[in-house]
């Protein structure tokens, strides 16, 4: 140990002391080094009380005041109390500093059981002393273990700390007592004052104590700190594990009645905001990231559904972090491509199966994704099958075009953007080997025996979610707190001799039983966040004063999980009797619905937010919207829907003429073929056989171009030959009669 | 939380507008006080929507509206809080109100600032300065009184209108009233609406009143309004109307429902200038000149008598030198009548700086709703174009498609359809395009009205319509103003000017005048389906939407519609 490798025996001595002196004046002295001098004033009369200790001296004028060399441990001890404030600050970073302030890589490796120390620096050993499995571990010893331990494993020189370590002794009074210590500090809620250590064992030789106490920092199992507050020194175990010692028992989650609550496929819908913006052929993407240029980013997001503050707070579900999410989850279900060369013109396009699904109506799109995420290979071709001429991992057949299908999911192999949902948990320091997919499980775990755990975890979810009762909200934090700590089936898991050893960032390892509980509640939470939430599988609420989540889970959500047959969404869910379509075509919202805000968005232009009038269908945005896939009885459906008056004739009548006037045309490249005469256009459509037709007389057209090769060949062989090339020939009121482009 | 209270009417939005629910239970309370500070910009069937403006503030100002009763007035009815910073700009509007003030003493013209602040920052700003001819006192300021006008124009357009106190010539006398029983027989009083208009415009003489705009929609009688302000005033009038056919209508109903007789009535126009105590002239022949750079010879007729009233008639179409002149008129009572306050070229400030702020305001619904004008339902009938024209049409320049479609020869089946649809009724037959409006008239074998038709032969056609001895009457864009067809129930528009809205407008109002019986008048626009004259109606079928309209679209070629 470092900084509090002390006789703690002194330090017992001259707490007396320290109780006497006055607040502002053990702040002072805490200030006092070896290497400075502070003015007698600031000890406001109580210097003559450290001097009489030996602790402090003067200077020559008496003007100031040195730390004595008697002083010295004492001032150590107290400013590394204040060096980390662990009571208030007690995370894995705050112990890792902790750690390698005060311990030695020898102390620190001699503790650890692992061989990952050398490249972990202390993290790993962190996660294991947040543990009560550490404190437990200590308690169970029945002997000196220490004693009977090898000495630690020699580091390299570079690693070995130079100072000589003190004696401790080692004795099985000395366990027993640092047993009890550590026992009494379990019971305690709140850390216990220094002063009162020896009150509290009045029949432990105090040198006995001092050495128990040394052995129990060293341990890690006791943290000395400062309450800051008052400037005592206190004595604690981790504060997590106090917390989790303390803790009430789980209940199984009550139920509550939501004083306001949410529900809406968004990620559904802001897919299909993103795929409608991609269907109109001018979504660019950056050459060197593939990300969306910024302008049409922001227009694509203020088209997005807008979440109230209190949903998007919940779980911080910001839109620049959705669109990201809607772009990755149409990439991995191939609904759109990436489009062109890079630095080029890159473009992000929907496929033909992404065209498809933009023509479903609502619940058949969102069914769709369920339908994917249930079981994703059997649904990617699913959805092939829906775009006919499409080859799911091939080319679009007949498109005739390189689109870069490689590039498609290059640029997501490290999808860090995806991260942007997980401010809600810190379980990246613990293992930060999950393989994030699209998947039914957000989530899966490397495990070193590669054993395929997602069967175990599919039915565990399933199981944890199914267990709600129908319409009834629970308790977000309740759910989350039950299945973490009475239904966690990792702990049956990880309790088999051959325990997996979960990816960490320092390799592979055993988890903790604490570790288990964040891992299943990331579980728990990523489905529940980024799987049912997102897709309107639960509704959200808040409950009480505070405002406390609470959900419940839906029909889709039920569809998710495979326990529901069907569900119902898209009619009547746009919080109808709120929205008017007036004889203007102005959209006029009496009071916010997002949900019908972003049905809206795909074929109205947007003039305002929140509530009045929003939105106005023009014949550009009806046409935008049939360039989408949108058909007329989608828009009019969608409006019956959502209006609470019947929809305007007149609206009905142009919305449907707009639509009348939209026609499809294909682009293909080809090889016009001049001929001077008939007769040779005869002879080369003889030659091109069904890869050429005639378009007039004397104009052919050579539908593949890979066939241009062959089929010179052939007419080189029967004396048609290529001429030179006349570009004022290519207008169509030359082509009749034309002698330039092939020559006989 | 934001507070949602969904038995409100109205949601003011962020942009200052405010939307009325009109199915609300509060809506007809609602609609009445907000009327009072912001201007109706459309009514559509559900959902209107009305703007505060600093004129609309200004105005309700000047009706003696407080900023605290305005913004009371919106939270009490809204659905939803009030955007906060409109709150706090209707007060600052309110505020600037009165804070500046003409009057008059013994020497001439004072204009008073509410404080030395203010006053100094008008005696700096670089438009207000030239027209303040000497600082009396830290707050006021010496006026030319030739320049109270021009001193209100600029005031208004730094955002600081001036209240006007400094009062009015009287003007020549002028004993005017109106009859009980027109001169063309039959009993004539003033409807509820017209008394209250007149009443408040007059507001017994005071200071306060006496200049200001009267908002009335076509076929509610803002003649009849003009004429009651008149024996209000008891003074001699100069009217200002639009053209010949407007100013003979105008003196036709002086003479017929006034005390009024011949020869206190003259004309001035083109072909006659005869100035007497009631005057009526055309902003045309006040605004002519022989050459660009010549002075308007006519603009004279302002000072050629003592004129205690001047009426302004149809003001939203006000031309530039008139505005000019009226700058110079302010010590005359002044009266302007409109169906609507939007200008074509945004200048409604000077509107409200010269001609005064708006008086009244009756929206052409409430009226619909009394059975004062006639219920109107419009109808677009939508036909293609014959095949030897489709590819004609398809390579023509954009110029010339717009007149391709219009002259659709398909129209005069349609029109004849129509016509035997309504075969009582009178019907109006309306184009832009003369070739196409004689041509059409020519083979239904109707009369047809042009800018070219003499005075003498245009009056005959009038009579004879009025009179039902001629049940169809073609006429081309001259029918747009003024001219007062009372009978017409069924308009048929053949072709129109590209999307104009107040054109859409005024042909409307030519048939909203009460009719017996059923009380509704058709008005139909006939348009060829699929080319630029479709986008130019859609413009058109929006307006009449705003104006709360029912529109419908019928398509000859669909079936059910070909019988």
């Amino acid at each position: 140990m470092k900084l509090f490798d002390v006789d703690w025996l002194d330090i017992f001595e001259l707490l007396p002391l320290w109780e006497q002196l006055a607040l502002g004046v053990r702040r002072v002295f805490a200030t006092l080094r070896s290497d400075n001098r502070i003015a007698v004033s600031a000890f406001d009369g109580q210097d003559q009380l450290l001097a009489k200790a030996g602790l402090i001296g003067y200077s020559d004028n008496l003007k100031k005041v040195r730390l004595e060399k008697k002083g010295q441990p004492f001032a150590r001890v107290v400013r590394a109390m204040m060096r980390h404030d662990i009571l208030k600050n007690s995370n894995i970073e705050a112990l890792a500093n902790y750690l390698h302030d005060h311990f030695t890589h020898q102390e620190l490796y001699s503790l650890n059981t692992s061989a990952i120390y050398r490249y972990s620096g202390g993290s790993d050993i962190a996660h294991s002393v947040i543990s009560v499995a550490w404190i437990e571990e200590i308690l169970a010893r029945k002997e000196d273990v220490k004693k009977n331990s090898p000495r630690p494993k020699t580091l390299p020189s570079w690693l070995s700390f130079p100072r000589p370590r003190p004696e401790i002794v080692e004795s099985a009074a000395t366990l027993s007592v640092e047993q009890s210590l550590i026992r009494h500090l379990m019971d305690l809620t709140v850390p216990l004052p220094l002063r009162d250590l020896k009150r509290t064992f009045p029949d432990v030789a105090p040198r006995v104590l001092a050495d128990a106490l040394l052995r129990g920092i060293g341990d890690l199992a006791i943290f000395p700190a400062m309450r800051m507050g008052d400037m005592t020194p206190v004595l604690g175990l981790w504060p997590a594990i106090t917390q989790r010692l303390h803790r009430p028992k789980a209940k199984s989650p009550e139920t509550v009645q939501p004083d306001k609550s949410f529900h809406a496929a968004f990620l559904m819908e802001d897919m299909t905001t993103l795929l409608v913006a991609a269907a109109s052929g001018s979504l660019r993407l950056r050459g060197n990231d593939y990300a969306l240029f910024a302008k049409a980013q922001q227009e694509i997001e203020s088209n997005m559904m807008p979440l109230f503050d209190w949903v998007a707070d919940v779980w911080n579900l910001r839109v620049p972090a959705r669109l990201n999410t809607a772009k990755f989850w149409l990439q991995s279900m191939g609904l759109t491509k990436n489009a062109g060369d890079a630095g080029k013109d890159l473009r992000l396009q929907p496929t033909l199966p992404g065209e498809a699904w933009l023509a479903e109506p609502p619940k058949q799109r969102l069914k769709k994704i369920l339908d994917y995420l249930a079981n994703p290979t059997t649904a990617k071709n699913a959805l092939a099958d829906s775009a006919p001429g499409y080859d799911a991992y091939g080319d679009e057949a007949g498109c005739g075009y390189d689109d870069d299908e490689d590039d498609d999911f290059d640029e997501y192999d490290d999808y860090s953007d995806y991260d942007d949902y997980d401010d809600y948990d810190e379980y990246d320091d613990g293992f930060s080997g999950f393989d994030r997919r699209l998947d039914f499980l957000p989530l899966r775990l490397e495990s070193a025996d590669r054993k395929d755990y997602d069967a175990i975890f599919r039915k565990a979810i399933v199981d944890a979610f199914a267990a709600g009762r129908s319409g009834e909200f629970i308790s977000l934090d309740g759910f989350l707190r039950w299945h973490v700590e009475e239904k966690n089936p990792l702990v049956d898991l990880f309790k088999e001799k051959q325990k997996p050893r979960i990816y960490g960032r320092w390799g592979y390892r055993a988890p903790n039983r604490e570790e288990l509980d964040e891992l299943w509640n990331s579980f728990l939470t990523e489905f529940l966040v980024n799987r049912l939430f997102v897709l309107g599988g639960i509704q959200l609420g808040v409950a009480g004063k505070s405002g406390e989540p609470c959900f419940s889970l839906t029909d889709i959500g039920r569809y998710l999980l495979g326990i529901g047959k069907d569900f119902d969404y898209g009619q009547g869910q746009a919080d109808q009797g709120q929205v008017v379509v007036q004889p203007n075509f102005d959209i006029v919202f009496l009071a916010p619905s997002p949900l019908a805000e972003a049905t809206i968005a795909r074929f109205a232009e947007r003039k305002t937010r929140g509530q009045g009038t929003m939105f106005a269908i023009t014949k550009k945005s009806i046409i935008t919207a049939a360039g989408g896939g949108m058909t007329a009885a989608q828009v009019l459906d969608t409006l019956k829907n959502v209006s609470c008056k019947p929809i305007p004739a007149n609206v009905t009548r142009e919305v449907t003429g707009w639509f009348n006037q939209c026609r499809k045309i294909q682009v293909r490249p080809s090889i016009l073929i001049h001929c001077p005469d008939a007769e040779t256009a005869a002879r080369v459509l003889a030659a091109g056989g069904k890869k050429t037709v005639a378009l007039t007389d004397t104009v052919v057209e050579l539908m593949e171009a890979k066939a241009k090769t062959e089929i010179l060949r052939k007419l080189q062989g029967s004396g048609v030959f290529v001429g030179q090339h006349n570009p004022h020939h290519h207008s169509s009121h030359h082509l009749p009669g034309s002698r330039r482009s092939l020559q006989r | 939380m934001t507070t949602y209270r969904p038995e409100n009417p109205l949601i003011v939005q962020g942009d200052h507008t405010v939307l009325v629910e009109v199915d609300s239970p509060r809506y007809l309370t609602a609609r009445d006080e907000l009327a009072r500070f912001a201007e109706l910009i459309k009514s559509p069937e559900h959902i209107h929507t009305y703007r505060i403006s600093p004129l609309s503030i200004w105005n309700a100002c000047a009706a003696g509206i407080s900023a605290d009763e305005i913004s009371r007035t919106l939270y009490e009815y809204s659905k939803y809080e009030v955007p906060q910073h409109v709150a706090v700009e209707i007060r600052e509007y309110s505020s600037r109100y009165g804070r500046l003030r003409l009057e008059r003493d013994g020497e001439g013209l004072l204009l008073w600032a509410a404080d030395a602040p203010l006053a100094e920052e008008i005696h700096r700003n670089k438009h207000v300065a030239p027209l303040l001819t000497e600082r009396l006192s830290p707050e006021s300021f010496r006026v030319d009184p030739a320049s109270r006008g021009r001193i209100k124009q600029a005031l208004v357009k730094i955002g600081f209108p001036a209240e006007d106190l400094a009062g009015y010539r009287d003007g020549e006398p002028l004993p005017i009233s109106l009859r009980n029983k027109a001169l063309s027989g039959g009993a004539f009083a003033l409807r509820h609406y017209q008394a209250d208009a007149a009443r408040i415009f007059h507001a017994e003489g005071a200071r306060r009143g006496g200049s200001g705009v009267i908002v009335l929609p076509c076929g509610a009688g803002k003649t009849i309004v003009g004429m009651a302000c008149m024996a209000a005033v008891q003074a001699s009038t100069l009217v200002l109307t639009t053209n010949v056919t407007a100013s003979r209508q105008w003196i036709a109903e002086l003479l017929d429902k006034t005390s009024l007789q011949d020869d206190q009535v003259g004309e001035y126009n083109g072909s006659t200038k005869d100035v007497r105590p009631v005057t009526v002239a055309t902003y045309n022949i006040m605004t002519w000149r022989p050459r660009n750079d010549a002075e308007f010879a006519h603009l004279k007729l302002f000072d050629e008598r003592n004129w205690g009233l001047i009426i302004y008639d149809e003001v939203h179409l006000l031309p530039a030198p008139v505005f000019q002149v009226t700058a110079g008129l302010q010590a005359r009572r002044r009266l302007g009548l409109t169906a609507t306050l939007v200008r074509e070229d945004g200048r409604e400030d000077d509107v409200f700086a010269l001609i005064g702020p708006k008086k009244v305001d009756v929206p052409w619904k409430v009226l619909e709703g009394e059975g004062w004008i006639a219920a109107a339902s419009c109808t677009e009938i939508r036909l293609t174009l014959p095949e030897e024209l489709r590819m004609p049409y398809a390579v023509a320049e954009s110029r010339h498609k717009f007149r391709m479609a219009s002259e659709n020869p398909r129209k005069l089946a349609a029109v004849r359809e129509l016509l035997a649809r309504h075969p009582d009724e009178p019907t109006l037959i309306i184009g832009m395009y003369v070739e196409q409006i004689k041509q059409i008239a020519a083979e239904l074998g109707v009369p047809v009205l042009t800018g070219n038709t003499a005075q003498r032969k245009r009056d005959a056609i009038y009579e004879d319509f009025k009179a039902g001895r001629l049940g169809v009457l073609a006429v081309s864009k001259i029918a747009n103003f003024a001219v007062d067809l009372p009978d017409a129930a069924v308009a048929i528009q053949i072709s129109g000017t590209f999307g104009s809205r107040q054109e859409e407008a005024q042909r409307l109002g030519r048939i909203l005048r009460p009719k017996a019986g059923a009380n509704q008048a058709h008005f139909y626009s006939i348009v060829s389906r699929d080319t630029v004259e479709q986008d130019f109606a859609l413009k058109r079928q929006l307006f009449l939407c705003e104006q709360g309209y029912s529109y419908e679209i019928r398509d000859v070629e669909e079936k059910g519609n070909r019988s």
